[in-house]
């Protein structure tokens, strides 16, 4: 039999293919993007002005600045892109013949392939930033006037460590709740597309159209019923478990985080129970 | 003779119809037997449950003395269709995927079959013609030192000559103890390598015979398999 590690770990390298091109085409696109920018502003002033101080940084500090500035606004698209194909593509593999006569049961493979998206996404995002990082990086070595503009904002910006230890906490607790989005949002697409899957193979219309069309209709629709109420009982609950007027700072994104993972734990054994019963391989 | 793959009571249904009704199988080790059927009869049905890949069913699949889906799978070697790979994937980035999740995966027994097919590693799979693919599958199904060879129609797209020589050393591919399952329509080119002959007829195993019973009562396997549906073409 194979070990979960393994099977981990080659549908990583399968999801970060198309990672690597979706980094790829984004640092193509920005670099593209700003060119165009800088060419219909005639170049800029080739200045950067925090308040009332401005700075010199020339036409190649403007581009690195400008560049930083696009890659990072292009996060929201390749994160987007990613998450969409990312969706598509686990149910895809969960239904090949080829991954499904792995050696492995259906709960560890199911589990494999969701937490490799997820940590396909981590890595995408710490791929770009860690780009974004090294344009800024290599702005500071070769512009004065970026390296004098980067040292103004960072002065007199000294915290405490209790100011550290807080946007730590929140920084912390923020990542959580998108990561345990993610995976809720993977388990619903999935819980939606096992149900479908169970239910048109259990009806004995198996070649019409239409049915199946008013199936998938009619489970979306009892599906997003199902879960608003969820989501109500919980918001319920948290009126009833804390007073929100009295909660302190990071309270809320506690609490949140506790509904997510309870989502995800609940969503994720449905998933896994409709995986292993119903989901055959096409 | 030691029971390698064990079916009992087996019912498998899909859209509310009977595909397999009542299936009771028994294989021993080291056989080569011939599952036959006409089209729709269930051939590729039973061996889906049995590999794993077909679900919901009621009964029992026992292989190599495991009941878990997980355990049979790795004591299995299905042909498989590449779902799982695009179309401009290479044959060694497969064979890495083989390598590198299967463990009873041989690279040197697949480079031997790889040649004898005329097969290029650094060919893509949608450089390959229906037989080339057919060719493939069944190398990279061989390649696995398996208990129970699932061979479902292997041979519809390899032209004559090839699968004449690719059904003679099929016998040498495979260990001793190992034995193959196959489904195929080509029944007289296969005849020799059998030692016995399973038929799905109405949704159940109407038939498990040994290819020297059948030659005892008639001229040849495919007389006693076209016989059993004489009746119905009238």
């Amino acid at each position: 039999m194979i070990s979960f590690s393994k099977v981990f770990k080659e549908l990583f390298h399968v999801k970060n293919r198309v990672v690597h091109m979706i980094v790829l085409l984004n640092a193509v696109a920005s670099i593209i993007l700003t060119l165009i920018m800088l060419t219909s502003s005639n170049g800029g002033k080739g200045q950067i002005s925090t308040g009332s101080r401005a700075y010199e940084i020339g036409n190649f500090g403007g581009f690195i600045l400008v560049l930083a500035g696009v890659m990072a606004m292009m996060i929201f698209f390749t994160s987007a892109f990613y998450f969409i194909w990312s969706s598509v593509a686990n149910e895809k593999i969960g239904r090949q013949q080829t991954w499904q006569l792995l050696p492995i049961s259906s709960s560890k493979f199911y589990l494999a392939n969701i937490l490799s998206s997820l940590v396909s996404y981590i890595y995408m995002g710490l791929l770009q930033v860690a780009i974004i990082a090294l344009d800024l990086l290599f702005g500071i070595m070769v512009s004065d006037g970026i390296r004098k503009w980067v040292n103004y904002i960072f002065s007199g910006t000294e915290l405490s460590n209790v100011e550290v230890a807080e946007i730590a906490q929140g920084l912390i607790l923020g990542a959580l709740i998108v990561l345990l989005s993610t995976i809720l949002w993977y388990l619903l697409i999935g819980i939606y597309h096992y149900l479908t899957r169970a239910a048109i193979e259990f009806m004995p219309f198996a070649g019409n159209k239409f049915i199946t069309f008013l199936i998938r209709v009619v489970l979306l629709v009892a599906f997003i019923y199902a879960l608003s109420m969820i989501l109500n009982v919980f918001s319920d609950a948290s009126r009833i478990i804390f007073d929100p007027s009295r909660a302190q700072a990071f309270d809320t994104m506690y609490l949140a985080n506790l509904q997510l993972l309870i989502l995800d734990i609940v969503f994720g054994g449905l998933n896994i129970f409709l995986y292993s019963r119903f989901v055959e391989a096409k | 003779m030691t029971n390698l793959l064990k079916i009992t009571g087996l019912n498998y249904k899909k859209n509310q119809k009977y595909i397999l009704r009542d299936v009771n199988l028994t294989l021993d080790e080291g056989k080569i037997i011939a599952l036959l059927g006409e089209n729709g009869a269930g051939k590729t049905s039973l061996m889906r449950v049995i590999a794993g890949v077909a679900k919901n069913y009621s009964g029992q699949v026992e292989l190599a003395g495991g009941k878990e889906e997980a355990f049979r799978k790795a004591h299995l070697s299905f042909t498989d269709g590449l779902s799982g790979f695009g179309d401009t994937t290479k044959i060694k980035e497969v064979v890495n995927f083989y390598e590198s999740l299967y463990s009873d995966f041989s690279e040197n027994e697949f480079d031997e079959l790889r040649k004898f097919m005329k097969l290029d590693l650094d060919m893509r799979l949608n450089q390959l013609s229906r037989g080339m693919r057919e060719k493939l599958i069944i190398a990279l199904t061989f390649a696995r030192k398996a208990d129970l060879y699932l061979l479902d129609e292997p041979f519809g797209g390899i032209d004559a000559m090839a699968r004449k020589k690719i059904i003679n050393s099929i016998i040498l591919w495979k260990e001793d103890k190992a034995t193959i399952l196959i489904s195929d329509h080509f029944v007289n080119e296969i005849s020799t390598l059998l030692d016995e002959v399973v038929i799905i007829k109405n949704q159940t195993v109407f038939a498990h015979k040994s290819t020297d019973e059948i030659r005892e009562n008639h001229e040849s396997i495919e007389e006693y398999y076209e016989g059993l549906y004489e009746d119905e073409g009238e």
